[in-house]
């Protein structure tokens, strides 16, 4: 069957029957499913803390590709770095296989640029809805309030964009 | 217009009977299309009355020709060829400019906007200090035939000036404006995303700065929008004026909330006016293929949505910060 990340954690939680599962890491990549920041040698990037929860709280052994031969992680690894290290190489062998990657062109999403350019187009957008919406009465003491509460969240991403 | 590029205008013309693209007249107008560059001229031909693609070959031919030219003309015969290829009607728009208010003239990159932009700023220099105001050449690709512009036709004396969007340049707008000066400005470019706001234009979402509007507001000047159209045939060109905006007064009083929502309705305004000429004329305008590779519109909400929308942002994983930083660089080492 084919789950969503949540839809797996949920299953774990909720029965003790454990599915082999064949995770597809490089098409987690979506703020909802990779809320983790990387900082690696190699640029900073957003990963899913879904391999580590599989195998920190539910008892999963990793078996992660990688073109120098599969890596596996014990289950119950609580160091989220010795699950995060082993996927950073899979991510890494998959660039070397080029274009045939099809997930390719898509990891430009994991990056702490695109997801803070994205985060701040959609304040924007909302900021410009705001403004619409009091077109012909721009005095209301609700445009501050709005406001106030788009620079909050503004204001939780500075720092985000280093790199 | 000299003889060659009248000529050479005129045998461009046949092109606009292709419907299908040509790689070798793609090579020779330098104009490497990628199959989304395909998607939007064609889009921007069926909105622009159905043309065929050939049309934008020969548009893109008679950008070239033009910018070509200017690089190595005289006064004398850069003045001519607007005159030549000049079909406005410039009673109307002499009327709302020539009022004791200082004006700004909003033109966008659209059709012959420099030739609009030239012809004008002719006709009103004997009567008001005239300024043009673009960002600087070092930082917006293509300028650079401004300056060139004002070194072959005006320069010192001339009652024309040109000004760069730098901070004595803007003092220099809002110090002309306030003594009645008139500001030609385009409002259809920015330099930093992060400064622009949203606004619907032409089925697609548009960023825009608000500077026009808010040059207005801190001046009391009017906005024209003015627009260049092509016309008759060969490089012929018409300036067409829009309804002027006026800020209200009341806005300086106004928190600077309230500010930006009046120069936000403002800018919407103006962009409106355009819209209602270039919807159907899109193919002309230099954003043309940047601004159809967009997909989706924006969606206005009522007031009564508002706080539910900002509460759904407040929950949106798109919009927290990381739940946890792990560093690698150590482990990797």
């Amino acid at each position: 069957m084919r789950l969503s990340p949540s839809e797996l954690i949920k299953h774990c939680a909720t029965t003790d029957r454990r599915l082999p599962a064949l995770i597809y890491s490089d098409q987690l990549m979506a703020p909802a499913d990779a809320s983790v920041l990387v900082r690696t040698q190699h640029g900073d990037a957003y990963f899913s803390a879904l391999e580590f929860i599989l195998s920190a709280n539910y008892g999963y052994s990793l078996h992660i590709w990688t073109t120098d031969g599969d890596l596996t992680v014990r289950p119950g690894t609580t160091d989220i770095a010795q699950v995060l290290e082993p996927l950073a190489q899979h991510l890494r062998s998959c660039h070397q296989l080029g274009e045939t990657w099809l997930m390719r062109a898509r990891q430009h999403e994991r990056t702490v640029k695109m997801r803070d350019h994205n985060a701040r187009r959609k304040l924007r957008l909302f900021k410009s809805i705001v403004f619409n919406a009091f077109r012909d009465a721009p005095d209301s003491p609700r445009v501050p309030a709005l406001l106030a509460r788009i620079e909050r969240i503004e204001s939780s991403l500075t720092g985000n964009a280093t790199s | 217009m000299s003889f060659a590029l009248r000529l050479l205008s005129h045998i461009g013309r046949p092109l606009r009977l292709l419907d299908i693209r040509v790689s070798k007249i793609e090579q020779w107008l330098q104009v490497p299309l990628n199959p989304q560059d395909e998607r939007c001229i064609r889009e921007a031909c069926r909105l622009t009355g159905g043309k065929r693609f050939g049309e934008f070959y020969h548009w893109y031919l008679q950008k070239l020709l033009v910018a070509r030219t200017v690089r190595k003309i005289d006064k004398r015969r850069a003045l001519q060829m607007v005159a030549q290829t000049d079909h406005t009607d410039y009673a109307p728009i002499e009327t709302e400019v020539l009022t004791d208010h200082s004006a700004l003239i909003a033109i966008p990159h659209h059709a012959h906007y420099v030739f609009s932009m030239i012809a004008l700023a002719e006709r009103l220099r004997a009567f008001r200090k005239v300024y043009i105001f673009y960002g600087k050449p070092e930082t917006h690709q293509g300028n650079e035939v401004f300056d060139r512009l004002n070194a072959i036709l005006w320069g010192p004396g001339s009652n024309i000036e040109v000004i760069h969007d730098t901070r004595q340049g803007l003092a220099k707008a809002i110090a002309g404006l306030r003594h009645g000066a008139v500001v030609f400005i385009m409002p259809d470019v920015f330099q930093d995303e992060q400064a622009t706001l949203a606004i619907p234009f032409c089925g697609r979402v548009m960023n825009v700065m608000l500077g026009t509007a808010t040059l207005a507001r801190k001046t009391g000047a009017r906005i024209i929008p003015l627009l260049s159209v092509p016309a008759g045939s060969g490089l012929g060109f018409r300036s067409l004026a829009g309804t002027p905006i006026l800020p209200p007064r009341s806005l300086s009083a106004a928190t600077p909330e309230a500010q930006r929502v009046a120069d936000y309705a403002i800018t919407r305004q103006m962009f409106d006016q355009f819209e209602a000429v270039m919807g159907s004329q899109i193919l002309y305008w230099q954003n043309m293929r940047q601004h159809l590779a967009q997909e989706g519109e924006i969606t206005f909400l009522g007031e009564d949505r508002l706080d539910d929308f900002a509460q759904l942002l407040e929950a949106d994983p798109a919009l927290r910060p990381p739940r946890m930083v792990v560093d690698l660089r150590a482990f990797q080492q």
